[in-house]
């Protein structure tokens, strides 16, 4: 009987957590929304690089939803980029193809690269991440095709003149990446809610118990990358389009770490956290690059500030902080509530 | 080219001279990590940090040898202060904190050095008694380079008889190989490891002034040695001396010789035989224990 209750109290505490995540994600849409509505001009184009980052967040968290960190996930990015750029400038092809082509490519690519890394994990997985990543910047650095490190510009954007939308338009452009960014947001939220994502979430939080119940970790994980990287190659497509531009800069283990910061400044394990921590990141960084001299002193004082303060960023902050209220609400609400958030 | 035994020979000398660098740093990092799961992605601003001071030494008039005593002392005592200050707060937050904070340090040091020193590179001497270069068996070798390479083994046999022979060896083995037992047996585990901190950040900062004379000293020198450091903590194993010392001959050896078999390619060489090494020993090739290695 205690343990009936003790039950359905964590389980109303998981649901009041769910809640709590998909709130603060509506709010920050309609925030999103009204920033694109009345912002400047020049305001755009951060609006829909941090929209870009954010979708290339919601890939790298998805990964932590099975414990795992990544810390070459510029490599995916950088094959959605670079197959979006072969495919349009190099043979010519619509950029609706080329979109598809970078999703696939993502898939093939993670698979690949998953069957090797997802055997490993902590910081060995990190590891194994950089290497695969740096790998393909040392291809893309060297490579004729695509002018190497001077990199190759004319990359179209998506056409859809014809249905009497311009994407060239900053404002639209702008609104287009806020709805992917959106559209992939509540897929991952029903992807994590499914028995798939509650599976992954088991791994996480003890991949032997799983192992041990027959679950097939290795087989879940490479689903997980995989499916990580076909998002990771879409925000790809979407930031070449963003910049007309490809270089291997779009793969340097720089990028990787600004996705894992902004992550971890939103919240690993919330998923909603990733936009978030893209949208503070770019606008910090825009904010100090035109106001400061030494900017990346003070970028770096920030971060040590929020790993100090937040350990488990902005979003698990408030659901430990909600998860605290309600406790001292209902003490019957035991140990392991606060084990979303934190990975 | 690599069938001149002369050419071949000083290549293999490049590559230990080279592994005895990455050595200093790898011990360092790999101990941290073994014993107490900690991230220090900073580890590289230690060694820049060294490098400045080494270089203001020896601009107000004192020797290569005078920086040599005085820096490393200086990088501990700073590495201790960011220890107490900062790292020992985010000790038992996870890795991605850990990652956020040295992330954030690595910053702040390298805008300070840039504030302090400037964009440009600057040089160090190499001390006078070791300018010229050695006759070894018909092959004139840098004698400043046969010193790093004499430096590396001296540090790597004090080392190995610090942690098998001494008390504090002994504890700092019981830590890595279960933290929780030692510290039921009444070891102070948080004094052992701020006493390894400062040990490893000393040996960062030898390898920091030792490097200046050949690499130079400029901001981001701490970006670029960090991540070959981490693969070599990564293919030898965390948290023991033998697993570090394989690991920086491994990588110095692939480095140097990857730049001369492929020259564009160097990088690749390095990060082909991590894959390697991870794919048949996923915690690498000689880990003080099997890590649970989840983040």
């Amino acid at each position: 009987m205690a343990s009936n209750l003790m039950g359905s109290n964590l389980a109303s505490m998981m649901a009041n957590r769910t809640f709590v995540r998909r709130g603060i994600g509506v709010v920050l849409i309609v925030a999103a929304l009204l920033a694109q509505r009345f912002s400047s001009f020049f305001a755009q184009e951060l609006i829909a690089e941090a929209a870009i980052l954010g979708i290339f967040t919601l890939s790298l968290d998805l990964l932590a939803t099975c414990g795992l960190v990544s810390f070459g996930h510029a490599g995916l990015l950088g094959i959605g980029a670079y197959a979006f750029g072969g495919v349009t400038v190099l043979m010519g092809l619509p950029p609706s193809v080329a979109i598809v082509a970078a999703v696939l490519g993502g898939i093939v690519v993670s698979f690949l690269v998953g069957l090797l890394a997802v055997r490993t994990s902590g910081a060995f997985f990190i590891m194994v991440t950089l290497a695969a990543a740096e790998m393909f910047y040392a291809w893309a650095f060297r490579s004729k095709l695509f002018n190497g490190a001077d990199g190759m510009g004319g990359i179209p954007r998506l056409d859809l003149k014809p249905i009497g939308i311009d994407l060239d338009n900053p404002e639209i452009f702008a609104l287009l990446c806020i709805a992917l960014c959106v559209i992939v947001w509540v897929l991952l939220e029903l992807v994590v809610a499914s028995p798939f994502g509650r599976t992954l979430a088991a791994i996480r939080q003890n991949p032997s118990r799983v192992a041990a119940l027959g679950g097939r970790v290795f087989a879940y994980r490479l689903a997980a990358f995989t499916t990580s990287g076909a998002i990771a190659a879409l925000a790809g497509a979407f930031k070449v389009q963003h910049t007309n531009f490809i270089s291997p800069d779009l793969v340097s283990w720089f990028v990787s770490g600004d996705v894992l910061i902004a992550v971890v400044i939103g919240g690993m394990g919330t998923l909603v956290g990733g936009p978030l921590g893209a949208a503070v990141l770019v606008i910090l960084k825009d904010v100090l690059s035109s106001y400061v001299g030494h900017w990346y002193l003070f970028l770096g004082a920030i971060f040590a500030f929020v790993a100090l303060a937040l350990p488990h960023g902005i979003v698990g902050y408030m659901l430990d902080l909600i998860g605290r209220l309600s406790q001292s609400r209902t003490p019957a609400a035991a140990p392991g509530t606060s084990q979303e958030a934190a990975p | 080219m690599l069938l001149d035994p002369y050419f071949f020979a000083e290549q293999v000398l490049n590559s230990l001279q080279f592994s005895m660098l990455l050595f200093l740093l790898a011990i360092g990092l790999s101990v941290v990590f073994g014993l107490m799961d900690y991230l220090n992605l900073a580890h590289g601003t230690i060694y820049m940090f060294a490098a400045y001071v080494a270089f203001t030494v020896t601009q107000l008039g004192g020797s290569f040898w005078a920086a040599l005593a005085l820096a490393p002392f200086v990088a501990a005592a700073v590495g201790l202060l960011l220890y107490f200050l900062l790292l020992k707060r985010v000790e038992r937050s996870g890795h991605l904190a850990q990652v956020l904070l040295t992330v954030g340090i690595i910053y702040m040091g390298t805008d300070l050095m840039r504030i302090a020193y400037g964009d440009l590179p600057k040089g160090v001497a190499q001390p006078d008694v070791l300018k010229g270069a050695v006759n070894l068996f018909g092959i004139l070798y840098p004698s400043y380079r046969l010193f790093l390479i004499g430096l590396g083994l001296v540090v790597m046999t004090a080392l190995y008889f610090a942690l098998e022979r001494t008390r504090l060896g002994a504890l700092v083995r019981a830590g890595v190989d279960d933290r929780a037992t030692a510290e039921t047996l009444g070891i102070d585990i948080g004094k052992v490891f701020a006493l390894v901190f400062a040990i490893g950040t000393y040996l960062a900062g030898v390898g920091g002034v030792v490097a200046a004379p050949i690499f130079g000293v400029y901001p981001g020198m701490d970006v670029t040695i960090i991540i070959l450091v981490l693969i070599v903590v990564v293919v030898g194993g965390l948290g023991s001396l033998k697993g570090a010392i394989l690991g920086s001959l491994l990588i110095g050896f692939a480095d140097t010789f990857g730049k001369i078999l492929l020259p564009q390619f160097a990088m690749m060489i390095i990060y082909l035989v991590m894959a390697l090494v991870l794919t048949f020993r996923p915690t690498g090739l000689l880990p003080a224990r099997r890590f649970s290695t989840s983040v």
